[in-house]
């Protein structure tokens, strides 16, 4: 799983060096969108924006392939569920049958809808992760007036994957060592990851105890007013840019109602 | 001044059948160094965490009578949070106190800063001078889950020390590291005990206790077995022995040249005790 980026990857970009509010406003944005449209053709669109500013903050490469990973089964499953079972009834259009196994083409086109809907909430959240450096995200966080438990959460959130992967290296090689078979066939293979499951969970739940203490010692529920070793400083171009977001979103809202 | 006191103290641990503290009474003094001996499951570490208030908050179990007074404060009913600022504890395990709030180390120590308030401008000035003082200043921008494991309990011990608090627990603090890091860590706590930080220190190397405690409390069966200097304690094998503590080698050494009517002072308990004596024996 090294190959999976789920982390922040240092760069030097335009993206990188947005103030973590302007990335939150534009999520926002596309979580909007997510909530609310209907349209094909605007998921495409901002899945094709989404993956022009990858390149522009030069992890192109490694969105892809994460991209690829997280989004590939989703569309998969869609296309293949929302095909057999159309959400829609019975459709007369039928795009592919196999004896009397029929894929629809309108159950088709919703899972293909469905799929880069999908798409664009992930791909936003997965190139702010990708760009945004947790301890500014987390101080950009609390001066809009976060608490900071929760900024806190975000932050362990996003650095508990890398973590969680590296034991379960760990783990695995432990198990190999005393003869756990993980070479041969696709079945063997999977298999091999079952005995994985118990000590990485188990293990995640027992270290809570572990690190309830380590963030108490810091002064974790101390009640005095919480400081940050960064300081965000928001540019006119993060304002405008900000702006940019409200005034899209607000055009969005009023042609919803309009139109 | 007493800085902790413990008065009868009675903890149980609700998955364990007798009581891990059975009557703790003891009292010890600002700037004091004290090392903890005893077996594993003698009740050292329930004793840290009463100190810092894990016991009875966070720690699964009941108190069963008696309290803990710490600067002032009865730890039962001030929180850990509280405590926290008086209060400082070095595990065990490099990993089990890292809190994953940091990309890098100089985060992970900046953490307890933040939350405790203390201003951006003399957090840098502080994480600086305390990592200077580790010898982790050069790694400062790497993840601390990256590097050996002596180097990440010293980032644990770097991330409380930066609090400054007046008292300091350390949890079998060496385990993991190598002799040149068990000098480095011994030489840099008896620094802050000169500063006149009280030092509580969970060890089973004695000869570095030898060498700088003021006093040792033997724990067994969550009783204080016997509290004293170290001369009184590490030199009396029987003591020892009884309670599954190998003595120093030096100190056996004097034991069995005192059998054969060679050895007639005390029984050693350095390196150097050891040589002057061995010198009238061979005179």
């Amino acid at each position: 799983m090294a190959f999976l980026k789920t982390n922040y990857i240092k760069k030097d970009s335009v993206i990188h060096s947005l103030n973590p509010l302007v990335k939150f406003s534009w999520v926002s944005l596309v979580v909007v969108l997510f909530l609310f449209s209907g349209s094909m053709t605007l998921f495409i669109v901002v899945n094709i924006i989404i993956l022009l500013l990858a390149f522009l903050g030069k992890v192109g490469r490694d969105f892809i392939k994460g991209l690829v990973f997280m989004i590939g089964p989703i569309f998969l499953f869609s296309l293949m569920i929302h095909g057999l079972f159309n959400p829609f009834g019975i459709s007369e259009e039928v795009l592919f049958s196999f004896y009397t196994i029929n894929i629809s083409l309108e159950g088709f086109y919703y899972g293909l809808f469905f799929g880069f809907k999908i798409s664009a909430l992930i791909s936003v959240f997965y190139l702010f992760i990708l760009t945004t450096y947790p301890g500014r995200m987390v101080t950009s966080l609390r001066t809009i007036g976060f608490p900071h438990k929760l900024g806190f959460l975000v932050n362990a959130t996003l650095q508990i994957v890398p973590l969680m992967l590296r034991e379960a290296e760990t783990i695995i090689d432990a198990q190999r060592a005393r003869g756990l078979e993980t070479k041969g066939s696709i079945t063997k293979r999977l298999g091999a990851y079952v005995p994985l499951l118990g000590p990485i969970v188990l293990g995640s739940v027992m270290k809570v105890y572990e690190r309830t203490i380590a963030l108490e010692v810091r002064g974790f529920s101390s009640t005095a007013d919480k400081t940050s070793l960064y300081v965000e400083n928001i540019t006119l171009t993060d304002k405008l840019l900000i702006a940019l977001s409200v005034v899209l979103l607000i055009i969005y809202v009023v042609f919803r109602v309009i139109g | 001044m007493t800085v902790i006191e413990f008065k009868d103290f009675k903890w149980h641990y609700f998955e364990r059948e007798e009581h891990d503290l059975q009557g703790v009474n003891l009292k010890i003094k600002k700037g004091e160094f004290v090392g903890l001996l005893g077996p594993s499951g003698s009740g050292k570490t329930a004793f840290c965490y009463s100190i810092m208030g894990v016991v009875p908050h966070l720690s699964q179990g009941r108190v069963k009578g008696g309290k803990v007074i710490i600067d002032g404060l009865d730890t039962q009913d001030s929180s850990i949070g509280e405590l926290s600022s008086r209060v400082g504890i070095i595990m065990q395990s490099p990993k089990s106190q890292l809190t994953g709030a940091g990309l890098t180390i100089e985060e992970e120590v900046a953490f307890g800063l933040e939350n405790t308030g203390v201003p951006r401008s003399e957090m840098g000035k502080r994480i600086k001078s305390v990592l200077k003082r580790v010898g982790l200043y050069e790694l400062r921008k790497r993840s601390p889950f990256e590097v050996s494991g002596g180097q990440m309990q010293k980032v644990g011990i770097a991330s409380v020390l930066v609090l400054e608090p007046k008292i300091l627990i350390l949890d079998e603090p060496t385990g993991y590291l190598d002799p040149g890091g068990t000098e480095a860590v011994f030489s840099l706590v008896k620094k802050l005990n000169n500063q006149g930080k009280t030092i509580i220190i969970v060890t089973h190397k004695l000869e570095y206790l030898a060498r700088y405690a003021d006093r040792i409390i033997l724990f067994n069966n969550g009783r204080v077995v016997r509290d004293g200097s170290p001369q009184e304690i590490l030199s009396d094998t029987k003591l020892l022995k009884r309670n599954k503590i190998d003595p120093l080698p030096v100190t056996l050494l004097g034991e069995a040249l005192k059998k054969k009517r060679k050895w007639k002072q005390e029984l050693p308990i350095t390196v150097k005790e050891a040589v002057e004596g061995l010198r009238k024996v061979v005179k």
